[in-house]
């Protein structure tokens, strides 16, 4: 009796270790962060058609990288002489729990003058999604630039 | 007979103990660092290359569980534009259009199990390229993910 006394008292005592150590629920994992973007050249906000258009953005995993994406798309309010539109997406980050995106790339020759949504999205491996939407003017004339 | 349980229940306290420490010390937290500020490290902020010239890109690489890689990017600034990594900008030349710039991207895997990494790497700057303001990237992954970037501005002439 007494042997099983000190048994069961021995399991008690011990036992809150044991269930300490069971984990918590994993809370959300965080969004991936963005900072520093950069549209054109000191950060004009301002393309030009058929020229090279300068990005750059730091981001900041919530786990890990898993895909870059800027998408052009043309604002419900504006008016246009043309439907056009354009998307890129890297994953050369995939991976990576901090980075630097610095991109240069033609704007198109067929890229339609106007005031457009540039939207920076960045996927992180832990399904945590994050979307800045910053505003880009696309023009013909290059001197706004220079 | 006692003793015996007193001796159990102390193990049994200490297993527990030691089972519930935090793993955190385990976790990798921190960005490696690129070194270039010792007397051999090249090329320095507003260094002159010449074209046809070959040089060694020297630097020292450290991180504090395990280094991965490190990649090299050379890119032409003639329009001026800016990183938001570590560029400083020298003396500039006039913006201008670029006709054959020179253009390096290429990465490179660190021994494994490494913490501590001296890269001397020779980069040769062909005889055809356009002279100007150039980026020189120095990008640093460890094992974990994280990156530092170390831009250079240099010229070549």
């Amino acid at each position: 009796m007494k042997r099983t006394f000190i048994r069961c008292l021995l399991f008690v005592l011990t036992l809150p270790f044991y269930s300490a150590c069971s984990e918590d629920p994993m809370p959300e994992p965080p969004a991936p962060m963005v900072n520093n973007i950069e549209l054109g050249l000191r950060d004009s906000g301002i393309a030009v058609i058929g020229q090279d258009f300068h990005f750059n953005a730091d981001v900041i995993a919530g786990d890990k990288i898993d895909t870059v994406e800027i998408i052009i798309r043309q604002k419900g309010a504006e008016n246009y002489t043309a439907d056009w539109s354009m998307s890129l997406i890297w994953d050369q980050y995939r991976g990576l729990k901090n980075t630097n995106i610095h991109k240069h790339f033609d704007i198109p020759e067929d890229a339609v003058e106007g005031i457009y949504d540039l939207v920076v999205l960045v996927k992180d491996q832990n399904g945590g999604i994050t979307e800045i939407v910053r505003t880009l003017s696309i023009d013909q004339d290059e001197t706004l630039i220079n | 007979m006692m003793n015996q349980y007193y001796r159990l229940a102390m193990l049994l306290l200490v297993v527990g103990f030691t089972s519930c420490q935090s793993k955190e010390d385990e976790i990798d937290t921190q960005p490696p660092v690129i070194d270039m500020a010792f007397a051999d490290a090249f090329p320095q902020q507003c260094e002159v290359l010449q074209r046809g010239e070959t040089y060694s890109i020297v630097a020292l690489f450290t991180d504090n569980f395990r280094l991965g890689s490190y990649s090299l990017d050379i890119h032409h600034n003639f329009d001026h534009h800016t990183h938001s990594t570590d560029v400083i900008e020298c003396e500039r030349q006039p913006s201008k259009i670029p006709v054959n710039p020179w253009l390096i991207i290429e990465g490179h895997e660190i021994p494994s199990g490494q913490r501590h990494y001296q890269v001397s790497l020779p980069l040769s700057v062909p005889t055809d390229v356009d002279t100007g303001d150039y980026h020189l990237m120095v990008k640093l992954t460890d094992k974990e993910g994280w990156q530092t970037i170390k831009g250079i501005s240099i010229s070549i002439r």
